[in-house]
């Protein structure tokens, strides 16, 4: 082939280069409990998915790019980001190689190598660098907090003493920008990843105005039917029985109010940031009631989870590695401690207020500025594939019609 | 055919007097026949154990054999007659054996429970009439529930011991039968017998049981009803099939296109039955071409993971098989849904067109159902332990070495009770077991006499 009259485009020779990397498989079992090895092709764990579609196949295919070692094609398929792990292909597999736990360790392993500078690898690789990596963050807001705190009043109450408002703005500012950025940096990398699978675009033929209108109109759709109300979790059922579809809606649910809770504490604190800041006139409950509330409610969706991990009675919970435990101490101790500022600060207890407040922000702060490299890296990774992923389809579908 | 004796324990049961025979062969299918005819011949006393009304085992009941295509019942009915009438032969059918214990080398005493007929065996002559009066339809066994028979019945046209018997659970006790019985051999009162024997050794071919399909929740065997066993599909395809054309059960539509669905129940961790069954990859083949001599237009597709034609000739007639147009997809089928008209999709993945999410539609689905270990056989032995493997199957301690051994010396066993295998290799372990008993027979004999025996039975 390499011998025809016209010569090949350079770029194209270069990506059909496969890199064949003999430690994949190692490396996606240090990461989950699973037997692909196992596996016999059967395609039963494909056919069985609920969101397996045409075009867009799991799990199977992705189990072969594994044993075959090809790790290229395992980050940059859109198809690790479609899997909400009900299950059914791991309870319904003649070989028992439960392909479930290993989408999970595939999107684990997505997660490492799509954050700039390979920083997840130490979320990832073992428990003491990720419980190093973890308290970096905590140590220094510790030392800052205990050279520049302000004076510590115990007769009432009053934070802002303690720790000046402005200082909580600043750090706050640079979390954010810290965290934006990385955001944009992985996003990136995942992006380049996506757009090495599609190969060429076969957009050509639709115009870069329709092309630009489908892009923002799935951006729209993803945005509410994935993320606000995530539709696609409630088509991931269990089928196979009543009992299960009924584990699998309280699952959608525990999921919902994590997200809906952790949505609610940040509009809590955009409102409060608005009040000191720029003097927004809304009256200060308003922001002090959704904060309780919406703490209470991803708690209770965070407990869920905990539960189940202990309790290992269904099959996304059978396995856990540390990284999901983090995830979920971070989100169930970073409410239970701002609840906990919230209570003492309205029993007047000054002193187990400041503690308590000092633990609270150090729990939120980290779990924020980690949030592009841990598992809490799926809230972006996942609306975001999702909409190339739709985007894409749509725009070759547009391309075929005209 | 699994038709429970009101009463069937021993309480309740006549004590016969006690027999002696050489051998007792356990199973009454193609593998016991074949071994229990050789000992025969050479002499030896035989005692041939049956649970079903009839011997003949499962081959009977199959169209053909693959992958010669030749006459099942052909085969297996003559095979049934030479051992029904064989001189050193003693039949004991519709009995089971309840216990089995080594007093000594050479010294097996057995009990063995023989389940009421209702029908006096002796005297019966087969002549249809109480059937012919019973007013009773139940599905019948024989052809796979695809046709009825009454309470009072004779198991099948070429059933061996030919008599009538009742079954009571669906009896209604009208007495029709025996008014209609001319010889008034029909006797409700009967009880179940126990005899006792003493056997010098044991052969057991006990064979296999068929994998309940209803254990695969998504394939909705026995709720779907154009979803059939490959068994149901042996019926329909044999001499003495149930209908005079192949009709699909819901509304007896000759079907256009029909789906074969393999390793139902085999290759299958969530059955737990992790082996390959052996045979299902072929007698689906078998079927397939059956069937496009019975419905030339109809369209075949055979659903598999791997095709494992591996005996002689087999690889041969799959090739011809692809090559008559039977169109052989792989990929594993997940579920089956109906459709409002009877119709069935299969769900799969299209492994080898890029492994395509897929779904096609069928008028008839065959499940290849996998073979099983039989009921538990080591519980007979009460002295002894009868080793058998993780599955279930009777184990060798020399497997490669003296495949038909077991762990107890004077206890040999062959076909589908060590493992999942066909129609030929059963047989041939059957002769293979019977070479074995005599071997044991002779050797006692030789360390009884401490002589230097030259050959003959004793």
């Amino acid at each position: 082939m390499a011998t025809g009259s016209t010569p090949r485009p350079r770029r194209k020779v270069t990506e059909m280069a496969v890199q064949v990397d003999s430690h994949l498989m190692t490396d996606l079992k240090k990461m989950g409990a699973f037997d692909i090895s196992a596996c016999y092709n059967c395609g039963n764990c494909t056919a069985i998915c609920p969101l397996s579609v045409e075009g867009h196949e799991l799990p199977r295919k992705l189990i072969r790019y594994a044993i075959l070692g090809l790790k290229d094609k395992i980050v940059s398929c859109p198809e690790v980001w479609l899997c909400y792990f009900c299950g059914e292909c791991s309870t319904s597999c003649p070989r028992t190689a439960d392909p479930g736990q290993f989408m999970m360790s595939a999107r684990r392993y997505a997660i490492r190598r799509c954050s700039f500078g390979r920083v997840a690898d130490a979320f990832y690789s073992s428990k003491l660098l990720s419980l190093l990596a973890l308290s970096v963050f905590p140590l220094i807001l510790l030392g800052i907090f205990a050279t520049s705190h302000g004076p510590i009043i115990t007769d009432e109450v009053d934070m802002w003493s303690f720790i000046p408002m402005d200082l909580i703005h600043e750090l706050g500012l640079i979390v954010m920008a810290f965290l934006g950025l990385s955001v944009l940096a992985n996003l990136f990398i995942m992006y380049r990843n996506l757009s090495r699978a599609a190969g060429a675009a076969p957009s050509a033929k639709v115009k870069l105005t329709r092309r630009a209108g489908i892009w923002l109109k799935a951006l729209i759709t993803i945005g509410i039917v994935e993320v606000l109300a995530q539709r696609r979790f409630t088509k991931c059922d269990d089928n196979s029985s009543e009992a299960q579809s009924k584990k699998g809606t309280y699952k959608y649910w525990a999921h919902m109010a994590v997200f809906w809770g952790f949505l609610g504490l940040a509009g809590a604190t955009l409102i409060d940031y608005g009040i000191n800041e720029y003097g927004l006139t809304v009256s200060r409950d308003i922001s002090r009631v959704l904060g309780i509330v919406s703490g209470i409610v991803m708690m209770i969706g965070a407990a869920y989870f905990i539960y189940k991990r202990v309790k290992k009675d269904e099959v996304f919970s059978t396995f856990s590695h540390f990284s999901d435990w983090i995830f979920l101490i971070l989100l169930f101790f970073g409410g239970l401690t701002g609840f906990m500022v919230t209570s003492f600060l309205y029993a007047g207890m000054a002193e187990a207020t400041y503690i308590s407040l000092v633990i609270h922000l150090m729990f939120s702060f980290d779990l924020l500025i980690t949030l592009p490299f841990t598992k809490f890296a799926h809230a972006m990774y996942r609306p975001f594939a999702l909409w190339i992923v739709t985007a894409r389809d749509q725009v070759s579908a547009a391309g075929k019609t005209t | 055919m699994n038709i429970e004796p009101s009463i069937h324990e021993f309480g309740g049961s006549k004590e016969l007097p006690e027999e002696r025979h050489d051998v007792m062969v356990v199973g009454g299918g193609i593998c016991g026949m074949q071994a229990a005819l050789d000992m025969g011949d050479m002499g030896f006393k035989v005692l041939l154990v049956e649970k079903e009304p009839s011997i003949g085992g499962v081959m009977y009941k199959l169209s053909k054999t693959f992958p010669t295509l030749d006459c099942s019942s052909c085969i297996s009915t003559p095979r049934m007659a030479s051992t029904a009438h064989h001189k050193n032969i003693t039949m004991l059918t519709y009995s089971e054996v309840k216990e089995a214990i080594k007093e000594g080398e050479g010294n097996f005493r057995v009990r063995i429970l023989e389940k009421p007929r209702y029908v006096d065996s002796a005297a019966c002559t087969a002549c249809s009439l109480c059937e012919k009066a019973c007013p009773v339809i139940v599905p019948s066994e024989y052809d796979g529930n695809l046709s009825g028979r009454k309470a009072a019945f004779i198991p099948f046209d070429t059933a061996l011991p030919k008599v009538a018997m009742i079954d009571l659970d669906n009896c209604i006790y009208c007495g029709a039968c025996e008014r209609a019985c001319p010889v008034g051999c029909i006797d409700f009162l009967q009880t179940p017998k126990l005899h006792t024997a003493r056997v010098r050794s044991v052969i057991l071919a006990t064979g296999f049981r068929l994998f309940d399909a209803k254990l695969k929740p998504t394939y909705h065997y026995g709720e779907y009803p154009n979803v059939i066993t490959s068994m149901q599909m042996e019926r329909y395809l044999s001499p003495t099939r149930p209908t005079h054309a192949i009709v699909r059960p819901s509304d007896g539509k000759e079907p256009g296109s029909i789906a074969y669905v393999l390793c139902v129940g085999s290759r299958d961790d969530t059955v737990k039955n992790p082996y390959c069954s052996q045979v299902c990859c072929m007698y689906s083949i078998k079927q397939a071409q059956l069937l496009m001599g019975a419905l030339p237009l109809a369209d075949i597709a055979i659903y598999y993971i791997d095709i494992r034609a591996f005996g002689k000739g087999f690889e041969e007639f799959y090739v011809q098989t692809k090559a008559m147009g039977v169109n052989f997809v792989k990929g594993k089928i997940a579920k089956i849904e109906q459709q409002e008209n009877g119709d069935l999709t299969l769900f799969y993945e299209d492994i080898e067109n890029g492994g395509r999410l897929s779904k096609s539609s069928h008028d008839l689905v065959v499940l290849a159902v996998g073979i099983m270990p039989g009921k538990d056989v080591a519980g007979i032995f009460k002295n002894d332990e009868l080793k058998l493997d993780p599955i279930g199957w009777i184990k060798s301690p020399d497997e490669a070495g003296s495949p038909m051994v077991t762990s107890i010396r004077g206890v040999f066993a062959a076909g589908t009770a060590i493992g999942p295998k066909d129609i030929p290799d059963s047989a041939v372990e059957g002769s293979g077991a019977a070479i074995d008993a005599v071997a044991y027979l002779w050797t006692l004999d030789r360390e009884r006499t401490g002589a230097e025996k030259k050959g003959g039975p004793s």
